[in-house]
């Protein structure tokens, strides 16, 4: 590897891994927020634990620990470990039940309501 | 420290990594002009303007990157709301904030693939760039779907007639314990500009 090669990769880790460890410090010390994560607003103003945003971050936490253990476990590979297609879908899904609790809470509770 | 040391204190930084910035570049020119020798091609000026450049460009973002990571740190460029999204408001007509599950998926996502990447470079001694395989661009391209999605779901909800404000597609925004326990009202501006 010759010197501007291993400056450049240096310079990489640095910068990157520093983002990264201000994000995470933040995020520990609660500068960044997480209240609310887990919870939908209901009518009313109430905020409810939401189980739907509950299996979402289990699925991205899954999923996010899998792959980097993946690469950590063998980082010399030609390109990025692949991910199965079920794995995607079974993302994609996830995402799509989050999604479809958005709009029946932004769309149908309300139109529900205001037949009653 | 008080935020007009940090912002006295960052002046002086931005102004002191600017001149060594311009300092360092001048001697990596001097000093490369000077002394890289290629073996097969000596007289070779382009190839020697090519070395130069790649320290310049090397140093100059390698300053840019650590001044926007001093910034990050320091509170300068405010990173309070990185996770946030609005949950309506309370009522008093206060916005409400709350932190989003697809911002946060999306910079897990960003995080482990910028990770990864980071890795095998490194592992594979610097030579080349690995390929990135589709499903991981279909991944993030779902994440940052959701998040787009989301965004559209939340604002057409709020401007619903008639239906209040809300992420959730909260009505009427009056009644008893209106304000989201989970939620935090809007932050004061940091001391960025």
């Amino acid at each position: 590897m010759d010197l501007l090669t291993k400056l450049a990769t240096i310079e990489a880790g640095l910068l990157v891994g520093g983002y990264f460890a201000v994000v995470a410090y933040k995020l520990v010390t609660g500068e960044i927020s997480l209240a609310g994560l887990l919870h939908t607003k209901e009518p009313g103003g109430r905020a409810a634990f939401s189980p739907v945003r509950l299996q979402l971050l289990i699925f991205t936490v899954a999923v996010a620990t899998l792959y980097l253990g993946e690469v950590i476990a063998r980082p010399r590979q030609d390109s990025l470990p692949h991910l199965a297609l079920g794995v995607v879908v079974a993302l994609g899904v996830s995402q799509a039940v989050y999604l479809g609790g958005k709009v029946a809470s932004a769309y149908v509770q309300p139109l529900l309501r205001n037949q009653r | 420290m008080s935020k007009i040391d940090w912002e006295r204190w960052f002046r002086a930084l931005l102004i002191l990594f600017a001149s060594a910035a311009l300092v360092i570049g001048l001697a990596a020119v001097a000093v490369i002009y000077f002394t890289v020798r290629d073996a097969a091609d000596a007289a070779n000026a382009m190839a020697r303007l090519k070395v130069v450049l790649s320290y310049e460009i090397l140093i100059l973002t390698f300053f840019y990157g650590l001044m926007v990571l001093l910034y990050m740190a320091g509170g300068e460029i405010d990173l309070s709301m990185l996770l946030s999204e609005s949950k309506g408001t309370d009522a008093q007509g206060n916005p409400l904030y709350g932190a989003s599950m697809s911002r946060f998926q999306l910079l897990i996502f960003t995080v482990v693939i910028a990770l990864s990447l980071l890795m095998i470079i490194i592992a594979n001694g610097a030579t080349k760039f690995p390929a990135v395989p589709s499903e991981i661009l279909v991944l993030l391209g779902i994440s940052a779907s959701t998040y787009a999605v989301g965004k559209g779901i939340q604002s057409s909800g709020t401007g619903s007639g008639g239906n209040g404000g809300g992420t959730a597609g909260g009505t009427s925004t009056s009644g008893g314990g209106s304000a989201a326990t989970s939620s935090h009202p809007a932050p004061t501006p940091g001391p960025g500009k």
